[in-house]
């Protein structure tokens, strides 16, 4: 199913033994979604669409502007103003003309999720806010699609996989580590508290590895850890997260009960409460 | 006794500094009041806290040596 110049072109990945042959057919049939191309999504996509994942699916509703450009590095002065899903498609076709990208310019809520969720195996967190982070982590719960979050502050930033299941054990969720959003008006994002371009790049090629490892299955995947990285200092720690159900009773139960969930009101509700 | 403490993001701000160590601090609760109390600016800030690595929930008693790691959500991306 791969074709002589896609044999060439994977080369250098596919004489690793541990991917080989079958681990790019692997990524070859693979679907992945990335909602958000910001930072983190330009990063985990650049790489996505040059490894050969088959078909790769990207949510943002947002357009292109000057201030994106320091640390989106999918997009140029050209596209200030433009769709970025439109952007990042003709950046990445021309990139990888064997990778099948469709583009979703909407916001991602609770209403679009589970369909645009349906048509991929797993889904990749690169957004800017708490509200979507929740409505993808429970869309992904309750399709049972492993989620590959990615978040920056500053100089630091945070990777994990989570709800991933392997040997029928299911790993924990963005809930099972924040339970409940920050306060509105507590927490600053990269337009308030600022982000130098390397560390969503970073944070972002890290996601994509993950998404590698769960496709071909070599190594281990982030599952039940968060790796947390400080760029100025280079340290980084890892930290053990466990499944709570408690947490997870807090979620929506089922796709009607999602659909119907109020997300702002949960955001902006959040009390100072910490476990 | 003597425990460290590990801060991220807006905590390693209004600690300044990414790592303390304290002492005749027995529990978790007991840090955090003493955090709180140290650092005002972090009364209304969400957290996770990990002890020796593992996320814990309520409070835990602390031993010699531990390391508590406070874990802010990041948004950004």
């Amino acid at each position: 199913m791969l074709d002589k110049n896609e044999l060439i072109r994977y080369q250098r990945q596919m004489q690793l033994r541990e991917l080989g042959l079958g681990g790019q057919q692997k990524l070859k049939q693979a679907k992945v979604l990335v909602v958000g191309a910001g930072g983190l999504g330009c990063s985990v996509l650049h790489y996505l669409v040059a490894s050969g994942v088959g078909e790769i699916g990207i949510v943002d509703f947002d357009m292109v502007s000057v201030s994106n450009l320091q640390r989106q590095v999918l997009y140029t002065i050209e596209d200030t103003g433009k769709s970025k899903v439109e952007c990042a498609i003709r950046y990445l076709s021309k990139q990888n003309e064997y990778v099948e990208l469709k583009g979703f310019p909407v916001e991602l809520t609770n209403k679009n999720a589970i369909e645009i969720f349906n048509g991929y195996d797993i889904i990749v967190d690169g957004t800017d806010n708490f509200e979507t982070r929740y409505v993808i982590n429970d869309a992904c719960v309750l399709l049972g699609k492993p989620l590959v979050y990615g978040a920056v502050y500053r100089f630091e930033g945070q990777v994990s996989v989570f709800n991933y299941t392997k040997n029928m054990l299911q790993g924990p969720t963005y809930r099972c580590l924040f339970p409940e959003p920050p306060t509105p008006g507590t927490f600053w994002g990269c337009v308030d508290a600022g982000v130098l371009g390397v560390v969503p790049g970073m944070i972002g090629c890290m996601q994509a590895n993950e998404v590698f490892k769960i496709i071909t299955g070599i190594g281990e995947v982030l599952s039940g850890k968060l790796v947390l990285i400080n760029t100025l200092t280079m340290r980084s720690d890892n930290v053990l997260i466990d499944r709570c159900n408690l947490a997870l009773t807090a979620m929506p139960a089922s796709v009607e009960e999602f659909e119907v969930y109020d997300y702002k009101l949960f955001c902006s509700n959040a009390t100072q409460t910490n476990l | 006794m003597e425990i460290t403490v590990l801060f991220f993001g807006l905590f390693a701000e209004a600690a300044g500094a990414d790592k303390i160590t304290l002492k005749g601090i027995n529990d978790t609760d007991m840090l955090i009041q003493h955090l709180m109390d140290s650092y005002p600016s972090l009364w209304d800030k969400k957290y996770r806290i990990a002890l020796n690595t593992r996320v814990v929930n309520g409070k835990t008693s602390l031993s010699e040596g531990d390391v508590v790691a406070l874990l802010p959500p990041f948004a950004g991306g």
